[in-house]
């Protein structure tokens, strides 16, 4: 009984993971950033959340929306004051990195500030709590709601990209910016869009995250490593594969705690990371490389 | 020879980015160094340096440690604590309670020789990195907030930071003693040297109370999930289950056991107390009790009165235990500065510390030090918020 508990524990945690990695990798494969500021838009997903239900008492899926549409802007602006003038002149993958740790620790002392740096939580009575008995185990609704969100999230981001005419142009951006433009696209229009969709869904992870605990200012920063050896995992530029490594990563951090040490958790699941590298360089469904960027 | 294709920038052009950086450059230097008390040091002042964190990941905290150090050293200087007609001037810097900006900040005050003390460091492995520099340096170092053990080392650091395992100790066995619990399981930040000496207090106590030991769950300072060690923690079937990590950690870990329904007796540290805490948990924190040393509801004497009214009317709001703590510390330095005569040198600051064994009235009421530590054992309270509203109330048992 406790292995299946676990177990649940696992895969909903891994839920959000996997929607963190899927965020992560948005921005990776369109746009060749491996972007550190990524975790402070979960941060901003939850901390607007937090302060729109605290003011305001409007409804928890309200306040949610808010908080994924704030986390998206949050993303669309360090694009465009970190990102774009680095694109315009040229810079490659380091400046890329070092303007996104710059924009990390600038976005997360706003918030630091706004918060005095003390931890909060969704007011009682606004984010789902408690438990639902599923047959004889019985799981928190925010696991509940994490799982869900994850499998309609990311089928609807994976149908986006591969299904429709947004996503093709995405993707061919991210390919190839100049082809993409010589065929009409605006790659301007589909880098936006693409940071407006990784920020709102690595928003979402954030709201996830936080709801039934205390968080604070540095919630998203402890997604960022889950949610990077997630994609490289299941392989940059690839939704499906983001997924299943976030999934993995929940599962094998939350039982090797259990059941050898938290003390480990980290060397097993990142000494995992090695072991699939090793197997895939490219990661599981991954067949983008760093070649590009 | 230039080799790429940006073209050259006119003189003038590039002069004013120069002075434009220059300018920069000044005023952060300027700024880098704040001074709490306005006047340069002079034979009527004697300066302190104070390690601050009121930036970076636990700048909640840290704000009140340096709140109530701001409070001690206006008390001090307004009622002529030290009774030499002389002034203390704070030099704040900060380091964010980062182990490496700390130890530079550390170096910086002193390496500044008018800077007869310092004091800091909340995290024992900040505390683990001003010591060694304090004692190379052989200016006396009063940390206000590290709980790991063997920081205290005469004639150069000491410590006034109340201890907690000693409160832990008391919190367990008083516990245990008034709700009859006959087995207990802990959940503990394990990757924290000063959070794991807390929690073997907290399992003294309860194997001096006769509780069986059903066990450990780990917990790490970077673990932001907390219900599959709550689920862990839960399946022990304990009676109660104590709690040991920093705010934080401290904070989910309830909060996930909350959620998971469990319904035995929750306990844990001092942790969990500071202002804005209960409000981001309530119903997982009612009715958990910790202990304090200092209760702004409850001052133990006049001195500790005076500091309450003194820090509400300048803070807007009640001092806690951190604001007590940072208040303690340089307390205590004045008080070393006052034994000292007219000696307020660093050797002469250290050797009055070093020769200190008790203090009256302090806003503990009287202590003691034995090996530069402080001890107010017997100012150990009980107590719990009380829902809805987030009071500190003396704990009872529930039955």
């Amino acid at each position: 009984m406790l292995l299946l508990e676990q177990l649940i524990n696992g895969i909903c945690t891994g839920a959000i993971y996997a929607l963190f990695a899927v965020g992560f990798g948005i921005v990776f494969s369109t746009m060749q950033i491996l972007n550190l500021a990524q975790g402070v838009y979960a941060t901003y997903g939850a901390m607007i959340t937090y302060f729109v239900l605290d003011e305001s008492g409007l409804p928890f899926w309200l306040a949610a929306i808010l908080g994924v549409i704030g986390a998206g802007l949050v993303a669309v602006l360090v694009d465009q004051v970190a990102f774009e003038p680095l694109r315009r002149r040229g810079v490659q993958l380091l400046g890329a990195v070092i303007a996104s740790i710059g924009m990390w620790i600038a976005l997360r002392e706003v918030l630091s500030i706004a918060t005095e740096a003390t931890p909060v939580g969704f007011p009682p009575g606004t984010a789902p709590r408690g438990q639902i008995s599923i047959g004889p185990i019985d799981v928190l609704q925010t696991q509940v709601l994490a799982v869900v969100c994850a499998v309609v999230v990311i089928s609807a981001v994976y149908f986006l990209l591969h299904r429709t005419n947004v996503g093709s142009a995405i993707r061919a951006v991210g390919f190839d910016k100049r082809s993409a433009q010589i065929t009409g696209i605006s790659p301007q229009a589909m880098i936006i869009g693409a940071a407006m969709l990784s920020g709102a869904v690595t928003g979402l992870a954030g709201i996830l995250m936080a709801g039934g605990q205390s968080f604070n200012f540095n919630l998203g920063d402890a997604l960022l490593l889950q949610g990077f050896a997630a994609v490289v995992i299941g392989g940059m530029g690839d939704v499906r594969g983001s997924a299943i490594g976030g999934l993995f990563i929940g599962v094998v951090q939350t039982l090797s705690a259990s059941y050898i040490s938290a003390s480990y958790q980290d060397a097993i699941t990142f000494g995992l990371v090695l072991v699939v590298l090793l197997w895939r360089p490219t990661g599981l469904l991954g067949s983008a490389d760093f070649q590009r960027a | 020879m230039r080799i790429d294709s940006t073209p050259v920038r006119p003189g003038p052009r590039r002069n004013r980015r120069l002075v434009a950086v220059a300018l920069t450059v000044l005023a952060m230097t300027a700024s880098g160094c704040a001074k709490d008390g306005g006047a340069g040091a002079d034979g009527d002042t004697v300066r302190i340096g104070m390690i601050v964190a009121e930036t970076g990941p636990i700048a909640g905290a840290g704000k009140t440690f340096a709140n109530g150090a701001r409070i001690a050293a206006a008390q001090v200087n307004a009622d002529d604590l030290m009774d030499n007609g002389k002034k203390i001037e704070l030099v704040a810097k900060e380091g964010s309670e980062d182990p490496a900006k700390s130890a530079s900040v550390a170096a910086q005050l002193a390496a500044d020789k008018s800077i007869v003390g310092i004091t800091c460091c909340i995290l024992s492995t900040v505390a683990g990195a001003a010591k060694p520099i304090a004692e190379k340096q052989k200016v006396p170092l009063m940390l206000w907030g590290a709980t790991d053990v063997d920081l205290a080392d005469p004639p150069y650091v000491f410590r006034t930071v109340t201890m907690p395992q000693p409160a832990n100790e008391k919190v367990s066995q008083t516990v245990a003693e008034q709700t009859g619990i006959k087995s207990v399981a802990y959940g503990v930040m394990t990757d924290n040297s000063g959070i794991v000496s807390q929690a073997e207090a907290f399992v003294s106590g309860m194997n001096d109370a006769g509780v069986q030991d059903l066990g450990t769950v780990e917990t790490l300072s970077t673990t932001t999930n907390f219900t599959s060690a709550a689920t862990d923690l839960i399946q022990k079937d304990s009676d109660a289950i104590v709690v040991a990590g920093t705010q934080s950690n401290a904070v989910g870990l309830i909060a996930a056991l909350h959620d998971k329904g469990y319904d035995g007796q929750v306990i844990t540290g001092e942790t969990i107390s500071g202002s804005g805490v209960f409000k981001s948990q309530p119903d997982a924190l009612a009715s958990v009790p910790f202990p304090v040393y200092f209760l702004s509801d409850q001052p133990a004497n006049d001195a500790a009165k005076a500091f309450v009214e003194a820090y509400t009317k300048e803070y807007g709001e009640a001092p806690d235990g951190y604001a007590a703590q940072g208040y303690n510390a340089i307390y205590t330095l004045a008080m070393g500065l006052k034994a000292a005569g007219d000696d307020t040198t660093r050797a002469g600051l250290s050797k009055a510390l070093d020769g200190m064994t008790e203090l009256k009235d302090t806003i503990y009421g009287d202590v003691t030090f034995d090996g530069g530590q402080l001890n107010a054992t017997s100012a150990v309270q009980i107590v719990n918020y009380t829902a809805p509203d987030g009071d500190i109330a003396a704990w009872k048992p529930a039955n």
